[in-house]
């Protein structure tokens, strides 16, 4: 192609896209859209009430009675075979089962919960029932996340852990909603809770998780 | 003559990408809704979305003047206000300075919230703009009584569905079944989670209509959640949902074929798609 024909075609492009412009944007786009003479109406506006109409004294979150209930909880770590969970008609606080973990795990393994859908703000405690067939206390270590901790979005210290050293027979394990929301929001619509049975060898029955004393 | 002409040419190309990123165009969607038009009573409403502030205000100082000329009664936004924490006070002082005359309501969005790498101090931002008088939905609901109108109107607000943050009955909670209801979410996959047929109008940002568009074979790029990645894009779905283009940008700060956008709902009755056939033609340019 000649010199003289790259700098016609230049020069048309140049034009046919300049018109372009000028059409799209002096033009089309200046096209004023009508409606705009609107008397201004008159609005006020509140909050609905976002509190439950009816808030049961106990809002059972896990009985440990189906099969489903227990798929809602799953092992991870580094020895996941060494950690077995069932349903359990013995020592039950609630319903007809509970959950029966035999831990044998020596390191890091825990049982975390898949998402609890619910809003803890409405209640003052987090409970579990825990009986321990003994002999001697054993340890166990709660970690209660909210959606964030899930994703590790936050750094660690935004994580509830706490560490309940439990004797044996039945013993409720509880969380005030005060201490959980310094470090959980509470009206998250997810939460999850990991569990650890820190001495090896031993047998738990839990049983139903709940959150009680409306607020 | 040859540079003059390449010269000219880039100049030209500059002036198509920056009136493509940042002139608002108004989108005028007319909802045939009677019960809506019902309890709106002519008010009007308009819908802002994806601002993705990060601490210049030129873009809000835009968004400002178009808004205040548009006259909206309820404004009502869609979540990503900002893009870092740098853009709370820009977002805040213009939500603010408009919530002094109109009802500003806004949902959250995904870049609201911390995330990946993000830090996002969400709780500052909601904070801020309460204080200045903006309605922050976060799983909540609002009702909107308007003068004349025989019955208020209801907006329900959303935490964002795109981080899976949405509590869909904790928002529902105490609001008659019966009512009339817009439903605010960020991301457009939230009719994959619930029915909209209880509601008027769902609106939803998130997707920035792409952003980037290739003519003739459309958005490149939508950030969704759901299986048809390309189903909602922006616009009108069936009647209800609409899906807005936003302000701001994300990843890249380009916008092409796809201008950031201000939606008018002019809402009526029976017949109302005729009435607002030759009004609703065209937007304009800010």
């Amino acid at each position: 192609m000649s010199k003289r024909g790259g700098t016609i075609i230049l020069f048309s492009f140049v034009v046919v896209f300049g018109g372009y412009l000028f059409v799209t944007r002096a033009i089309l786009w200046r096209n004023p859209a009508p409606l705009f003479n609107h008397d201004p109406a008159r609005c006020t506006i509140r909050l609905v009430d976002a509190t439950p109409r009816h808030i049961p004294p106990v809002l059972i979150l896990n009985d440990f009675e189906t099969q489903e209930d227990l798929n809602a909880w799953f092992v991870r770590g580094h020895e996941t075979h060494r950690v077995a969970m069932e349903l359990s008609a013995r020592h039950v606080t609630h319903g007809r089962h509970c959950l029966k973990i035999e831990w044998r795990a020596q390191r890091w393994t825990e049982l975390v919960s898949v998402h609890f859908p619910r809003r803890w703000q409405a209640y003052g405690r987090l409970c579990l029932d825990v009986y321990n067939p003994g002999p001697g206390a054993l340890r166990m270590e709660f970690r209660i996340g909210d959606y964030f901790d899930t994703q590790n979005f936050h750094p660690v210290s935004s994580r509830f852990i706490a560490t309940k050293t439990i004797g044996p027979g039945r013993f409720t394990v509880v969380f005030k909603s005060g201490e959980l929301q310094n470090k959980i929001a509470l009206e998250s619509p997810k939460k999850i809770i990991h569990l650890r049975i820190i001495d090896p060898g031993r047998i738990a029955y839990v049983d139903a998780l709940r959150l009680e004393s409306p607020r | 003559m040859k540079i003059f002409l390449v010269i000219l040419l880039l100049l030209e190309s500059a002036y198509f990408l920056w009136t493509e990123t940042t002139s608002i165009e108004v989108s005028l969607q007319a909802v045939g809704n009677p019960a809506l038009a019902n309890v709106l009573h002519n008010a009007r409403v308009a819908q802002v979305s994806d601002f993705h502030f990060s601490g210049d205000s030129r873009r809000a100082q835009k968004l400002e003047a178009t808004l205040l000329r548009l006259n909206p009664d309820i404004i009502l936004v869609t979540g990503d206000l900002i893009s870092d924490n740098g853009g709370i006070d820009t977002c805040a002082q213009l939500l603010g300075r408009l919530a002094r005359h109109k009802i500003v309501i806004t949902a959250l969005g995904n870049n609201d919230h911390p995330y990946g790498s993000k830090v996002i101090d969400t709780r500052l931002l909601v904070d801020s703009l309460r204080r200045n008088g903006v309605y922050v939905l976060v799983n909540q609901a609002a009702i909107i009584n308007i003068d004349g109108a025989p019955a208020p109107l209801y907006v329900v607000g959303l935490d964002d569905n795109f981080l899976m943050l949405d509590d869909y009955f904790a928002a529902m909670e105490n609001v008659p079944p019966d009512a009339t209801k817009i439903l605010l979410a960020h991301a457009p996959n939230i009719v994959e989670k619930i029915n909209t047929r209880y509601f008027s109008l769902v609106l939803c940002g998130h997707t920035h209509g792409g952003q980037l568009i290739v003519p003739f074979a459309g958005a490149i790029y939508t950030n969704p959640t759901f299986k048809a990645k390309r189903k909602f894009v922006s616009g009108l779905y069936d009647g209800k949902l609409y899906v807005n283009r936003g302000i701001g940008t994300a990843i890249i700060p380009l916008r092409l074929f796809c201008r950031p956008e201000i939606t008018l709902f002019p809402i009526c009755g029976e017949g109302c798609q005729e009435i607002l056939k030759d009004e609703s033609q065209g937007g304009e340019q800010e």
